[in-house]
Parts: C-alpha cells; structure tokens; sequence
C-alpha cells in the first residue's frame, strides 16, 4: 500500500511538473469547454452587446485586411471614434493577428479555447507557489479556469472578459517582483498591457487591487528589512514599467475619459440567495438568468475543509480574500456595503456590477480548493495507511467538479444567439442611420451606424446624418464642389474646388488627432470640419494622434529599457537598484516631455442635459420662476421653469436651476413630486443632473441649468403641483433638510416650484419628434 | 551521462504532452474555420427592398412617438428605444420571408437616403451617446 501510494504520488507530482502534460491536460479541459462554442464559429453573435464589442473587432480587422492600416480610428461605430481611446475595443491587441488572418468572428471561440488553457496554466503555477503542492495546484486549475462567467462572456459577446483568466499571471508576477525577479517586472508589465489592450474594462483595476493585496501579502511574509527594501525597489521598477509599457492604450484612455467622464449612479447590490445561486446554482440550459452566471461547482467547496482543518495559516489568507470578495459581490445590499466604500476611489467610481467580484471569489475558493488537495496529499506522503482513502475521495471530488464545472460552462455557452454571418456586400464608406442593436449588419455593407449604444458618452455629433448622398461636402452648397479622390479608414482625400474660403465638413466625429494638408482642422458641433482657402486643392486628413503613436513610442521604449535590465542581468553586471529604476523612469519622462512638446487641441466635455440643451447658463432666462431654496447642503435651488400645460405631444419639459457653492456629499440627488389636485403623486427622481453630473463634481458658483420632461399621457386631467428637494439617494436615502426659502412653499422638505395644468384631450401631433 | 529508463520515458511523456496540446489547438482552430451557420435560403429582389424600406418608413413615425413617451426629453435613449423598435420588426420581416437581417438593413438603408433629407416625424440623424447613469 505505503509504496503503491508513494510511486502513485511521486509520478502525479512529476505529471503536474510536467509543463507539456500540464498543458495538454488543460488543452483537453478548454477544448471540451469550448466545443459548443466552436461549433458556432461561423456564425454572428445577435445578442445586442455582441453587436456593439465585436463590430469594433470587425472594424479593426477591416482596417488592417482591407486598408492596410492600424485600426487607430474606427469610422464604422458611433459616427466615427478614436479606437485606441474606446475602452471596450481589442484592436490593439496582439489577438487581432489572429483576427485577421481567420475573421474576427471565428477567432472569439479559439481565442476562448486560449485564455482558458492560459488562466489554468497561470493558476497552477500562482496555487503551486502558494501551496507547496504540483499535484494540489493541477486539482484546483480547472475549477479556476472553468469558472461560469467566462462562457456567459462568451455568450453575450463580452469576450475582454476573459481577461480575468490572466489575474493569476499578475499575481505569480508580482511575486517574482518582490523576490528581486526581473521576469517579474516583465510579466505583471506585460499582463496589465494585454488587458488595457484587450479592452479590460473590470479586469484591469481589479487586477491592480488584488496586485496591491498580493505585494502586501508578500511583504509581510518576507524576513528582514534588507529583502524587504529590495522588493521595494523592485516595486517601484515595476510601477514605472507597468505605467509606461501600458502607455499605447493609457494614454489613449485617459485623454478620452478627460472629455467624456462616465457618471455611474445607483446603489446595485445582490441579497445573499441570489448570489449564492449565481457561484453555486448549475446554470439553465437556455435564456438569459441570473443562477449560475459565475458558476463554481459546490463539490469543490468540500476541499476547502481539509484546508482550514489541516492548514488553517495557509488558508486563512484566501479565506478571508474569498469572504471579503462575497462582500463586495453583495454590493448596496450589504450594510456596511464594501462596495460602497470601493466606488468612492477613482476608476472604481464608475463599477456598474459588483457581483463581478465573484470572479475573484472564485479564485480564492479554487486557492482553498488546491490547499486542501495539498495537505490531503501531503499526509498521505506521511502516513498512506491514514489518510489515503481521503486522499482518493478528494481526487474524485475534484475531478467531478471539473466535469460539473464543464456542463455548466457547456449551458451558458448555448445561451449565445448565432445568426447567420452577414453577406459582404462591397460599396463606398458611408454612414447610416445604423442600429446599435444590430450594428454587425450595417458593418458588412460598408456602412458606419450613427446609432450608439455605449456604455460611455462617446463624443458624437448631433450634425451626423446617415441619409447623405456624399459624405464630404463644402458647408455652404455656393461655395464650390467637394468631391471625394480616396477613402480609408485613417485617411480621406477629397478634390475641393472653392469659390471662396469655405469649410469643408466631413460626416464623421471631430477628433484633435485628425490632420489636413491643407487648412486647419475644426470642430463644427463635434464634426469633422476643414477651413479651406479660394481655390482648387486636394485636402488629405489623417489620423495621426498623438497620445496612440505618442503612448506607442513609451511603450516600445520600456520594453527596450526593461531588455537592457535583462541584457545585463544576464551578463553578470545587474545594474544597482537606483540606476534600475532610474532606467524604468526613462520611458515615463519621454511621456512627459512628448506631452509638452508635441502641440494637440483639447476635446474638452461639453457637458449637456438628456435634451441636448447645455447644462451650465451664464444668467437665468426670463421665463424661470424664482425660487432661492437652500438646503442643509451647499446647495441652492435658485429658480425653476414650469410651463402652464404639457406640449401638443403631453410632455411637459422642467427646468431646475440650481447652484452649488461647497463640497457636496456624493450621495446627494434630487427627487421631484409632481402631485395632483386629488393628491396622487408621480415623480421623477433623478441622482445627477442633466445626466452628467453628481451635485459633488458640478463646478461651483456656477448655474446648473437641470432640464427633464414628464410625459402626461394618461394623466388624470387638472392642476399638478411640482415639488422638489433633496435626498441622500446614495446613501440611506433620507431627505436633506429645507433651510429656507425665498417665500417659496415648502412641505415635507420639499419645495414648491410651480403647477401645469393636464389638458381633457392630449393632443397628437407627431411632428414633434427631435429632428 | 546516459539517460536512465524512467528519464526516457518521462521524456516520451513530455513530447507526447506536447503534442497533445498541439492536437488541441489545431483541433480547436479546425473546428472554428469550417463550422457553419445556416443562411437564409433567399435575398431580397429589387422591388421587395423597395416594398421593405417603405414599410419601415411607414412604421417608423409610430415607434418614434412610443420611443418620446416611454424616454420623454431624453434624446439619446429615445433614439436606442426607436433602435430596439426597428430590430425587433427588422428581425421579423426577415424570418418571414427568410431573408438575410442584413439585406433588410440594407433595404431601409437605401430607402433613407432615397427620401433624403429625412424630416420629422422620422430621423435620419442620431442623438450623442449619453447612457443613463444608472441601471439598477
């Protein structure tokens, strides 16, 4: 028994040590997870996210295959926008090789196959480090690797969600880097740069949340300052890396959020059941549902009792990591909310779901998973007549779960919708009218959607049309003729021949990195515009920013200053720790010196209501009624706009002013009471103004111009009054007290601001429509 | 030094490992190259995209007035819920007649530009993309 037992060990242990048998093993696990989604390849993904995520692979896939470009500007979303500056888009990174060479659709599901086998190999070598055990950390892979939420990814087009299979590369790095290890550097470096460049829009700062737990995890267990201040030195290299390797897609990223900031209100949260369901209920077969999303099989929490029974140290860390995880999961709906505290940081600001959290909650319970297998293991190695029936029940508990953990991937992988790959059809670029809900239609007849459904306020015209007979024209018909000579993505040619000094518009999105041979390059109403002179001339715009070619140069020059560090560790004479990191700093200076020297216009917000009117005023107009409401918040309600009855279509449009003169709590919003003669009460709450602002980040002393509308079809007829206040919608959702007024009304901590009378018969008049 | 047995055979085992992992990948991309989806049998004729894109047309003041009360005073959303109208009757004409999606797109694509410029109660223009700030 004791030898059978042993050479059974010795030979799993030298099998997980094997990186070709490892991977083979995970090889096999991805290709049966993915054979569903495989066998779909050839088709179009018809749910509406997929739509929007994978036309802007198309789009960059076009750019290379058909122009021979970079996929730098991406003409085919949104009326035209900066591809690199898009945090959802994947164009820049080096999965769009294999894009292009097998189309952008086929090569989602082999891409999956990948990052399946990539996150198991990165989990067993983080599990191996962490539980001493090869054979431990090869049980607990797949049940990582396997989790539910990548195949729902895949499902609904989310595919820069398999991102989070590299979390574990990051934190294998980040330890390499606090031993002193240059590879370490390189590795965490080079996982943030393919997550920013795969459009990691949550993998990236939650991978750089748990990078800092892990450096702090690994600090404290080290002995010594000395090891200690190395790991700090090595830190800082690789701070001043990681910032510059990812400035390709940083730069970019952060010039984009500057002019167009994404506001995320409500308070999501996720009572303890429902999440439970999500990690632990085997996911349906078909639809769409919430049980099973993040699915981690329950068989394999049963491992997790050999570890805090018999390694309660070691498992204390994932432990508490997989609780605190949970916590966050719950979101709003756990008092104190984790989650809550986590949105107050920058970037964490704008998270939408926290159950996403439960990917990492996975992750520690897999940790749990493989600790538990070691120590199993590592008894039956001491005394096999003990404990090797436990042992086997523990293999035979993994492996059922990596066969659960297949099934559930297998079901949320069939809730993909596939259509037919849309026909090809060949004609010159132009913009329609599109729809966001099915924009890879429109990409495949060569037409661009000016329907947007981003998750973010991508800078649009309102001057785009998609019913133009040529999309180059002169802005006065008078003033000549424009006619287009060559059309690429991130380059038009046009033959103008101007009368007089005329503006030529182009139907696409202005952006500071387009530049004109001729004239200057503007803005008009957010379209791409060129002041041309008298005369006949041929005006050539290109794309050429200078944060993607600038933040490429960075980049390039990190990974060049990062392979000298290599070269001369190599070669015996390692640099001292100071001219280390003097060397990793040398990209980031670049960065800053390119910042200054290289001239570019500004996109600047243009900050707007939901109507497209302004949201600041320099004075109030005469129609707005006075008000001077101040509450127990710097916060002035100075006037309000109530017309006397709904519009002929019954919308009846409000206007607030409001002022702001002091910090305000986030938590801060408003709420609107629109009560009836007979008492009954409607409203129309709203958390930021306009939209766009919470009261916390409106500028002060400034008039915030607040404008909604309520439609009043199937409104009792008669007077309603409106009321208005103030209440912590954020937070625990109580009323903020009325200081006083001007002689306005108040009540309940509301005040009156006007009446509109409803109409018997609303009347219809559909020419209303916005134009 | 000469290599024992059991390095041999581990040795063995390492290249069978990777092969196996190759066998995998190529099994992976070869399933993902041929894999097909069934294609609707026919296209739309000349006069059917002409029947096609006046239907949309005639539709569409009719979801754009539902699209201004269901999102009233806010453009952007009033455009995506008109945009969900379309699909949804887009997706429909389609599987009636067992047409390509794409050719019904391009059926009220042509008809906007061949009514150009298109005037209100419809819209050939879009609003700026300003999502709601919450979800929840």
């Amino acid at each position: 028994m004791t030898t059978s037992s042993h050479g059974l060990l010795r030979a799993a242990h030298r099998a997980a040590s094997l990186t070709s048998v490892r991977l083979a093993l995970f090889g096999v696990l991805a290709l049966a997870a993915c054979w569903h989604s495989l066998s779909l390849a050839g088709g179009m993904n018809d749910f509406r996210d997929s739509h929007l995520l994978d036309s802007y692979e198309d789009a960059g896939t076009r750019s290379v295959t058909h122009y021979g470009q970079l996929p730098l500007w991406n003409p085919w979303s949104c009326g035209g926008q900066y591809a690199l500056g898009s945090p959802q888009t994947r164009v820049f990174a080096p999965t769009v090789v294999l894009s292009s060479l097998v189309g952008p659709r086929r090569a989602e599901p082999i891409l999956l196959w990948a990052f399946l086998v990539l996150g198991m190999e990165g989990f067993f070598h983080y599990a191996r480090r962490r539980v001493g055990s090869a054979t431990g950390a090869l049980g607990a892979a797949p049940l990582f690797g396997l989790m539910g939420f990548t195949a729902l990814s895949w499902s609904i087009g989310w595919l820069n969600f398999a991102g989070f299979l590299l979390l574990p590369w990051l934190l294998v790095g980040t330890r390499r880097v606090a031993e002193g290890k240059l590879s370490g550097v390189a590795l965490v470096g080079g996982v943030f740069a393919l997550l920013l460049s795969f459009g990691g829009t949550y993998p990236v700062p939650m991978g750089a949340l748990f990078v800092a737990l892990e450096t702090g995890r690994t600090l404290y267990g080290m002995r010594g300052m000395p090891r200690r201040r190395e790991a700090l030195w090595a830190l800082g290299i690789t701070a001043c890396f990681t910032l510059a390797a990812c400035a390709f897609r940083l730069w970019p990223l952060i010039e984009t959020m500057r002019s167009s900031p994404r506001v995320m209100a409500g308070t999501p949260g996720n009572a303890l059941v429902p999440l439970t369901k999500m990690l632990l209920q085997l996911p349906a077969r078909s639809g769409y549902s919430d049980p099973g999303n993040f699915y981690f099989a329950p068989a394999a929490l049963l491992l997790a009792l050999p570890a805090l029974a018999l390694a309660r140290r070691r498992a204390l860390y994932p432990a508490v990591m997989a609780g605190l995880c949970a916590w966050m999961a719950a979101g709003y709906s756990a008092t104190p909310s984790l989650f809550a505290g986590l949105r107050t940081l920058p970037i964490f600001e704008t998270f939408r779901y926290p159950e996403r959290f439960l990917v990492p909650t996975c992750f520690f319970l897999a940790e749990l998973a493989a600790l538990g297998l070691a120590a199993l293991l590592a008894r039956t190695w001491r005394a096999p007549s003990r404990w090797t029936w436990a042992a086997v029940a523990a293999c035979a508990v993994a492996i059922s779960s990596w066969g659960l953990q297949l099934r559930a991937f297998d079901n949320l992988s069939r809730w993909a919708q596939m259509t037919a790959m849309p026909a090809e059809r060949e004609q010159p670029f132009a913009q329609a009218r599109g729809n966001r809900w099915s924009q890879g239609h429109l990409l495949a007849l060569n037409r661009g959607s000016i329907a947007c459904g981003e998750a973010w306020p991508v800078p649009m015209s309102s001057k785009l049309r998609g019913d133009l007979s040529q999309e180059e024209y002169l802005e006065e018909p008078g003033a000549g003729t424009a006619k287009r000579v060559e059309w690429t993505p991130n380059r038009v040619s046009i033959d103008v021949d101007a009368t007089r000094p005329t503006v030529l518009l182009v139907n696409q999105n202005w952006h500071p990195g387009w530049k004109s041979s001729q004239g200057e390059v503007i803005s008009r109403d957010g379209l791409l515009g060129v002041r041309v002179p008298q005369g006949r001339q041929q005006v050539v715009l290109s794309f050429l920013p200078r944060s993607g070619l600038g933040g490429t140069l960075v980049s390039a020059l990190a990974w060049a200053g990062l392979a000298f560090l290599m070269w001369r560790e190599r070669r015996g004479h390692r640099l001292p720790w100071p001219g280390a990191l003097g060397v990793s700093a040398v990209p980031l200076a670049v960065w800053g010196v390119l910042a200054m020297a290289w001239p570019e216009p500004v996109a600047k917000p243009d900050p707007r209501n939901a109507d497209g009117s302004p949201l600041t005023v320099a004075a109030l107009p005469p129609a707005a009624r006075p008000v001077n409401a101040r509450f127990d918040v710097p916060v002035e309600l100075v006037a309000a706009e109530v017309p006397a009855e709904p519009d002929a279509e019954g919308i009846t449009p409000l206007v607030l002013h409001w002022r702001t003169t002091g910090p305000v709590p986030r938590s801060v919003g408003i709420f609107v009471h629109v009560v009836s003669a007979e008492g009954q009460r409607l409203g129309s709450d709203h958390p930021v103004l306009g939209g766009t602002w919470f009261f916390a980040d409106a500028p002060r002393d400034t008039l915030l111009r607040d404008a909604f509308s309520l439609s009043t079809r199937g409104w009792r007829p008669g007077t309603w009054n409106v009321l208005v206040g103030l209440w912590h919608a954020g937070g625990d959702q109580s009323r903020v007290d009325v200081l006083g007024t001007g002689g306005a009304q108040v009540s309940e901590g509301r005040v009156y601001v006007g009446t509109f009378t409803v109409p018997r018969n609303v009347r219809a008049n559909e020419s209303s429509v916005n134009p | 030094m000469t290599m024992t047995t059991t390095q041999a055979r581990w040795r063995r085992v390492a290249v069978s490992g990777w092969m196996a992992l190759a066998l995998c990948g190529g099994v992976a991309v070869a399933r993902a190259v041929t894999s097909e989806v069934r294609t609707p049998s026919r296209r739309l004729s000349a006069e059917e995209r002409v029947l096609v894109g006046r239907a949309a047309a005639e539709a569409e003041p009719h979801w754009r007035r539902r699209s201004m009360h269901s999102f009233p005073g806010d453009h952007w959303s009033q455009d995506d819920d008109f945009g969900a109208s379309e699909r949804g009757w887009v997706m429909n004409e389609a599987r009636r007649r067992d047409v390509p999606v794409t050719d019904v797109f391009d059926a009220i694509d042509t008809e906007l530009r061949s009514a150009a410029p298109i005037l209100p109660p419809r819209k050939a223009s879009a609003s700026p993309c300003k999502p709601r700030p919450f979800y929840d």
